[in-house]
């Protein structure tokens, strides 16, 4: 008898040829599209793009696999969403950081719930759209590797999923290219083939987390209140209406008149401060990575690797120090705003060796 | 057609819907292709109005009404929703139970910023609503009493009669919802005093998108649906002819069925629990006194989603709670009333059998329920093992 595997679908195109795929290697497959939030609590005016959990992208994903012959259940996975993502989102910008929802959705979500639900379901291994590969190393084991499409790669995004998870987890698109994926839903006739691409996080559905924010949470923002904003000698030379709604790195919206275009650097939850600086200012070579999760087995002594401290860079060479459980990372080139509670991954050339949760922000 | 063809499956869903009857196909593909409007002047309009008046008598006799007293509609959910609005004001209230179906719950909340009171009367363990209970909730200012004949997750059976006497007795008003009662049970107005009842053509076999609502001649009566003059100026609307004439159809079918239908799903029933206890399964049958083709089984330490989804993947519809459209798992009210806890809710099933159902499917279902719950049972003792070592 075939393999059963589970596909999770979001109703968009890449997890529709991921289905396509699994079926075409012989699996028997079943579709599964988890419901992760209801529009009523998030709140906010759906765009376009948002794709994924709404009626809509439960109707796509349903339809595909109608199409494809396989049978289609929606999972509730509220609970856990609200309490692995939803809360750590809020907390983390409250904190003064910059938090990465999807890292945490795929760790705690699709490779931790849906596993437990895919072994009440009898299926042997899980797949998703991902843009990453799965491939056997040299030691036998699976490893976890960049996708072919460099643009698409999402290995960023997966660092936090159990290791064990690996040899039950199909990645059938890592080795194809976002226009072979269209090319081939298009082929098949599928209704998610022209399924516009989501980037927004999916649960701030107008892309608007300050929004977010004062809604949702709006008993902890009520103690966020206005600040200084403050240049690197600590003088204050202008204000803000709370620091959550600046991330490091951001340069509009700060309201400053200053000969030289400013950036947000740092945030100060205790002080109530932004400190802003040119941006020669923000590069930096150094920080402490926690909540490490190895995909690899965990190396101890120093190591170089290709580091990468946020989804839309292509990394540096950098160097690894552990101490206890947390890691030291000293880039060999500064990198530019280097910002907290955004993940770092690192690589060996395409494998990706683990990653972790940006601590502190130099030395 | 679709281009997707109907899963080869064993039904066993009749509470969430019934496979169309062949008989009924026929009837309605006949009188679709009349051209008539029934309000119309000229003979192609004569004969859908026949048509539609013989449809009407058909469901007045199953109900021991006359026909005027029938409004068709679009299904059971609207002649719940016509009911309350045009009867109940500022000041009323009314006694319901706890384990309605949606279609009166939410259009009974709906009054209560107009000041209308709803109370909800919780049913026994056994899923029963007790006429006593009813009656001690009464108020100086009940207007009416709402309770559902047959129960849609558990099949637990309301005594109508008993029911129609505490109103007839305190001088109110009575709805009962039917929806899951017509044709399962004897249905008569008269006998129960029934003021209103809501039924609907597809739990029998009829089209989807057909119902009707019984209102006793003489009582209030308000206009859901404000339009022309069809239905005895009770419901705007040009009259959906094909599917009334189908609706009536399966009326006249299962009334002759009846009797020995319900031996036979009497029959399915033993098997189905007699199986059940041979394959030593840990299981609780939720409610008592139910029709027999409804059974809510609740199984310890199993997900009732998960176990659905594995009975699909097997070949066998069936359900978890009632039918649900948004995804949401919430526990099911119905069984959180009964007393059940979260866990126990969200750990059952319902399977329900019907005309087509054959004893083969029966045993075929018993089967694979056995054969999927005994995994999940002893997956779940051994996790909680492991979980104790930890």
């Amino acid at each position: 008898m075939s393999e059963r595997v589970v596909v999770a679908m979001s109703g968009g195109v890449d997890s529709s040829v991921a289905l396509l795929k699994v079926l075409e290697a012989g699996y028997e497959a079943f579709g599964v599209t988890m419901k992760l939030w209801e529009s009523r609590d998030v709140g906010g005016q759906l765009l376009e793009e948002s794709n994924c959990c709404p009626v809509e992208a439960i109707n796509m994903a349903r339809d595909v696999c109608v199409s494809l012959g396989v049978p289609h259940y929606t999972l509730d996975f509220q609970d856990v969403f609200k309490a692995t993502v939803i809360d750590n989102f809020v907390e983390e910008y409250l904190a003064g950081r910059t938090p990465n929802p999807c890292v945490r959705c795929n760790s705690y979500v699709k490779w931790d719930a849906l596993f437990d639900y895919a072994d009440q379901l009898g299926a042997d291994k899980i797949a998703t759209g991902h843009f990453a590969r799965i491939v056997t190393g040299p030691n036998g084991q699976p490893q976890l590797l960049r996708g072919v499409d460099q643009h698409k790669d999402q290995s960023y995004v997966l660092w936090g999923i159990p290791r064990h998870t690996l040899q039950r987890t199909l990645l059938p698109l890592g080795g194809m290219t976002k226009t072979q994926v269209r090319a081939l839903a298009n082929e098949a006739g599928l209704a998610t083939a022209n399924v516009p691409e989501s980037q927004a996080i999916c649960f701030v559905t107008d892309n608007n987390y300050r929004r977010f924010l004062s809604e949702h949470a709006s008993e902890q923002m009520a103690g966020v209140g206005p600040g200084s904003i403050l240049d690197e000698a600590g003088t204050e030379i202008g204000t803000h209406p709370g620091y959550v709604n600046y991330t490091v790195g951001q340069r509009r919206g700060l309201g400053l008149a200053s000969p030289e275009p400013l950036y947000v650097k740092k945030l100060d939850r205790e002080q109530n401060t932004v400190t802003v600086a040119p941006q020669a200012s923000l590069w930096g070579s150094q920080c402490q990575v926690q909540e490490l999760n190895w995909l690899v087995d965990p190396p101890s002594d120093p190591v170089t690797v290709h580091a990468r401290v946020r989804y839309n860079s292509t990394g540096a060479a950098a160097r690894l120090n552990f101490e206890d459980d947390t890691v030291e990372l000293h880039f060999e080139e500064p990198q530019l705003a280097i910002t907290a509670g955004q993940s770092a991954t690192f690589y060996e050339g395409d494998v990706l060796l683990g990653g972790g949760v940006i601590s502190r922000v130099g030395g | 057609m679709p281009d997707t063809p109907p899963p080869d499956q064993i039904y066993c869903d009749y509470a969430a819907t019934a496979p169309l009857r062949p008989e009924v196909r026929e009837t309605m593909h006949q009188a679709g292709q009349l051209p008539g409007n029934p309000s119309s002047i000229h003979q192609s309009g004569q004969v859908a109005k026949v048509l539609l008046e013989r449809a009407r008598q058909t469901a007045a006799d199953a109900l021991g009404a006359e026909p005027r007293e029938i409004v068709f509609t679009s299904g059971g959910t609207e002649a719940n929703n016509t009911v309350f609005p045009g009867l109940l004001g500022s000041g009323d209230h009314v006694v319901t139970s706890m384990t309605e179906h949606p279609s009166v719950q939410r259009p009974l909340e709906r009054l209560e910023p107009l000041g209308v009171t709803v109370t909800q009367v919780a049913p026994q363990a056994n899923g029963m609503i007790q006429a006593g209970d009813i009656e001690a909730a009464l108020r100086p200012n009940t207007r009416l009493i709402s309770v559902m004949c047959v129960n849609n997750e558990t099949g637990a059976l309301a005594d109508l009669d008993a029911l129609g006497d505490v109103a007839s007795r305190h001088g109110l008003l009575f709805h009962t919802d039917a929806v899951q009662a017509l044709g399962k049970t004897p249905l008569d107005v008269n006998r129960s005093g029934i003021h209103f009842l809501s039924a609907s053509a597809h739990k029998i076999g009829g089209p989807k998108g057909t119902g009707l609502l019984y209102a006793r001649k003489g009582t209030p009566f308000h206009n859901l649906i404000a339009g022309g003059s069809q239905e005895n100026s009770h419901r705007g609307g040009t009259e959906n002819v094909a599917g009334i004439a189908g609706f009536a159809r399966a009326i006249e079918i299962a009334t002759a069925e009846y009797g020995e239908l319900h031996s036979r799903l009497i029959g399915f029933r033993k098997i189905l629990l007699g199986d059940l206890d041979d394959g030593n399964l840990s299981y609780n049958v939720n409610g008592t006194g139910t029709i027999p083709g409804i059974v809510n089984l609740q199984f310890p330490g199993v997900n009732g989603q998960a176990l659905v989804m594995n009975l699909d993947g097997r070949g066998y519809a069936v359900s978890y709670g009632s039918s649900c459209a948004s995804g949401s798992s919430e526990a099911s009210h119905v069984l959180l009333a009964m007393g059940l806890t979260q866990a126990e809710a969200t750990s059952a099933i319902r399977v329900s059998f019907g005309y087509a159902t054959t004893r083969e499917e029966v045993l075929g279902v018993a089967a694979a329920l056995g054969d999927i719950v005994g995994k999940l049972q002893s997956d779940s003792l051994h996790a909680g093992k492991e979980a104790t070592v930890e």
